[in-house]
């Protein structure tokens, strides 16, 4: 059995194109992602993270190449796919409460069933008590786990992350990478997560891509072969690690 | 709270001082067309005085303190008013979010609206009369047609800048499209749909003493041009007084709506702001 | 990719548009879809439109209206700044003028038309008073929030260059909200027509737009010629609107600048 999820092939991208403010952002960029995989996407602010983050769920279409799930290329958003976007503050609705945020995507199940969806998600993420208050009486940290807690309440089977952790302080960073690391581990769900911290992607991941600034291009796919599970302290100071950061740091700060 | 006491004790002191002024004044000058509020603040109960118009009140209780003026003129003219302002509101946010939504449409219609919305509305009476006739028809319409532009520009607005990354959550969480209007799109705009609203009622009671101007025989503007035919001046102050006093109504029930709709658009925004 | 993104694309469309909505209201009309009655045909409006423009005595009453709106802005310009300004800086007046505000403000403008044309009999001075106190009010406000929105920072390096508290109203404060006040007196223009038009309708004795409107209302006139004076109006708010835009633009861009 092909045990490959998403496989993206000669993706590249250009804005506007055709007009004077025509921007190449993506060059030439193609990995794959297997089944169960976490794969982190690291690379220069600007160089087309995001833009290949809604190409791969399905939100716009490349300019060139294509992208395929389960080897059925993407045509619209795919079903079993979730997405935390990078900025929390505009991802979630200010006029719902916690659970109705949570709940908004399920609104198709039975309401007892998609309750009881809220409450798994929102313990998940550590919330429970939270869940009567607007997403802007809460901290960033908070907001970006109610985001989370809504991708995951509808049990996706790949969840998109683009930059789910750059604005949060250090500590609270930390603790979102853990709870990645241990509903990865509960679930076996594929993520794909993009990030500019070269510790972070290490740390998460199974295989890094490399991007180079844009157009961007693969420098190179690592595969990091960390043992599961990890943890803050283990892991970060173990020499494979730090093999692997170094490594990593010099591929983009060529 | 001190501070609030005094405030609302200066502001009754000047109150007073300005109606104390005005019965001086009006009765020093002797004034026809300034009768003093002591004739004027009886004669919402008492119709006399020049041609008898109905009181808007009454003393008896029996009644609920409501007079004739009130259903015959006031009733008829908030009915008209009101029904010009749901017109509109229908009119504004219905084809507003349909504008809203294409970038294209908006551009399509924008000479349109622009040359449309640049006709004064009391320009229109005169014809709409011609038109419609001398019912409730022609005033409701020029209410709804006077009134509707600040509705349909906001909710324009508020439609087309809702935020891209928000319509992006709503299609990876594949949310059907009537879904995405009412728990997307609306609740987004709402702040400016409101904010239109709140424009469009002053306005619709300025529209509403205009439309009866002309052509109209009950409601507080034919009232209003009757007693100057009739030279009634206590009953026009009186009706001038009653027309501020739901001036006043209108804007408390607009700030009482609006705060409750927008609890959460206000309180999120002063977060934002720290 | 790119269609209909640029300032060209949005004025082809806006004029198609137009064009567009023009030829189907003319089929409509011609071809009975619509009750031929009640609405006459676009090109028959602006033939109606042209006369009325090539005409002395209609042309005449459109100056009685334009002179109505433009003397009772100009009086809701001196007052409503005066007012504004002095509600602004004086915290005197505030106590002794805002709760009287209160309740006089939610009285419509065009309420005090009838009392007015009593006193003043119709005429420009009844008219314009009606306009004056309806456009008082968005020009006192703007001109508040003008006032509220000038920058701490800018008072206080004037405050260093020692300059009076007069010249510093004039100088600092009231320069920097003109940009409010400009708005104010935008939304005061449109008004000002209205009101305007209005008033000549209550009384009608004839002169300017409203009145002969309503002359022509009750008799005799043909629709095309009654819809084509309305549009006049309507030209004749566009023009203002769009007038004052292009000053809002000259005057003001380095209101851009201070990214208000
Ligand atoms: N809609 C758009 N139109 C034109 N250019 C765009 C658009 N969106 C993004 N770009 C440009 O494409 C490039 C890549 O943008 P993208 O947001 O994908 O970068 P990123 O790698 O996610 O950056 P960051 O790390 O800052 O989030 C940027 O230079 C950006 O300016
Ligand atoms: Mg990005």
């Amino acid at each position: 059995m092909n045990s490959t999820a998403l496989s993206v092939d000669s993706v590249g991208h250009v804005y506007g194109q055709g007009t004077v403010e025509q921007f190449h952002a993506i060059g030439e960029v193609s990995f794959e992602v297997d089944r169960g995989e976490v794969v982190c996407i690291v690379g220069p602010s600007g160089c087309g993270k995001s833009t290949l983050m809604r190409i791969m769920a399905g939100l716009m279409r490349p300019s060139n190449g294509m992208v395929s799930l389960d080897g059925h290329p993407i045509e619209g958003v795919p079903a079993d796919l979730a997405m935390v976007f990078q900025d929390y503050s505009r991802s979630l609705f200010p006029w719902l409460r916690v659970r109705p945020n949570v709940e908004y995507p399920l609104r198709h199940l039975a309401k007892a069933e998609r309750a009881q969806r809220a409450t798994d998600a929102l313990a998940d993420v550590g919330l429970s008590a939270h869940d009567r208050k607007y997403p802007w009486e809460l901290s960033g940290g908070m907001q970006q786990r109610v985001a989370l807690a809504r991708a995951l309440a509808v049990q996706p089977r790949i969840l998109l992350m683009d930059e789910p952790f750059a604005s949060v302080d250090a500590q609270t960073r930390s603790d979102l990478e853990d709870l990645v690391l241990e509903i990865h581990a509960e679930t076996g769900i594929t993520i794909v997560l993009v990030t500019h911290d070269i510790d972070e992607s290490v740390y998460l991941a199974d295989k890094v891509i490399a991007l180079s600034a844009q157009p961007s291009t693969v420098l190179e796919t690592i595969e990091v072969d960390l043992p599961r599970p990890r943890n803050q302290l283990d892991t970060k100071e173990s020499s494979n690690f730090l093999h692997y950061r170094h490594h990593a740091y010099e591929l983009l700060h060529r | 709270m001190s501070g609030r006491l005094w405030r609302a004790v200066t502001a009754l002191g000047s109150l007073t001082v300005v109606v104390i002024g005005w019965q001086l004044l009006t009765v020093w000058s002797e004034s026809y067309f300034f009768p003093p509020p002591s004739k004027v603040f009886p004669h919402l109960w008492s119709g006399n005085g020049g041609i008898a118009e109905p009181p808007y009140l009454s003393s008896s209780p029996s009644d609920l303190f409501l007079g004739a003026g009130f259903y015959e003129d006031l009733v008829p003219s908030m009915w008209r008013m009101l029904r010009g302002y749901a017109m509109a509101a229908a009119v504004g946010i219905g084809v507003g979010t349909a504008l809203g939504l294409s970038r294209a449409a908006r551009q399509y219609t924008d000479w349109i609206i622009n040359f449309v919305r640049a006709i004064p509305p009391p320009a229109l009476l005169g014809i709409w009369i011609v038109v419609f006739g001398l019912g409730d028809g022609p005033k409701i319409y020029l209410i709804a047609f006077a009134v509707v532009w600040p509705i349909l520009l906001n909710t324009i607005d508020g439609v087309a800048s809702v935020d891209e990354q928000r319509m992006q959550v709503a299609a990876v969480f594949k949310i059907p499209f009537r879904r995405q209007l009412t728990g997307l799109y609306l609740p987004s705009a709402s702040p400016k749909i409101i904010s239109g609203m709140r424009i469009s009622l002053g306005f619709a009671l300025i529209m509403m003493i205009i439309s009866e101007f002309a052509g109209a025989t009950n409601g507080l503007g034919f009232r209003l041009k009757e007693d100057l035919s009739f030279f009634n001046f206590p009953d026009l102050w009186a009706t001038m007084i009653l027309l501020s006093a739901i001036g006043l109504l209108l804007n408390g029930l607009m700030f009482w709506a609006e705060a409750r709709i927008l609890g959460w658009h206000r309180k999120a925004s002063e977060v934002s702001n720290l | 990719m790119n269609h209909g993104s640029g300032p060209s694309a949005s004025i082809v469309r806006g004029a198609a548009g137009f064009l567009i909505f023009l030829a189907l209201a003319e089929m409509a009309v011609s071809t009975g879809i619509v009750d031929v009655g009640s609405i006459p045909p676009p090109t028959e409006i602006a033939a109606g439109m042209f006369e009325l423009i090539t005409s002395a005595s209609f042309l005449a009453q459109v100056w009685v209206t334009v002179k109505g709106a433009a003397v009772g802005l100009g009086a809701a310009i001196v007052a409503g700044v005066t007012l504004g300004v002095l509600l602004s800086t004086s915290a005197l007046f505030r106590r002794l003028l805002l709760p009287v505000i209160e309740v006089v403000r939610p009285l419509p403008g065009v309420a005090y038309a009838p009392l007015l044309i009593a006193v003043f009999q119709r005429g420009l001075m009844s008219r314009s008073l009606t306009v004056a106190i309806a456009c008082t009010w968005p020009i006192l406000f703007n001109t508040r929030s003008g006032f509220d929105a000038v920058d701490p920072i800018a008072i206080q390096t004037a405050r260093s260059f020692s300059e009076t508290k007069f010249g510093l109203i004039r100088r600092v404060s009231l320069l920097s909200a003109s940009p409010f006040i400009f708005t104010g007196v935008r939304i005061s223009a449109s008004i000002a027509i209205i009101v305007e038009i209005a008033v000549e309708i209550l009384i009608p004795d004839g002169t300017g737009i409203g009145g002969f409107l309503a002359d022509a209302g009750s008799g005799g006139v043909d629709l095309a010629t009654i819809y084509g004076a309305t549009f006049v109006a309507g030209l004749l708010s566009l023009l203002l609107n769009f007038g004052l835009n292009t000053i809002d633009n000259r005057l003001f861009a380095w209101r851009q600048g201070l990214g208000a």
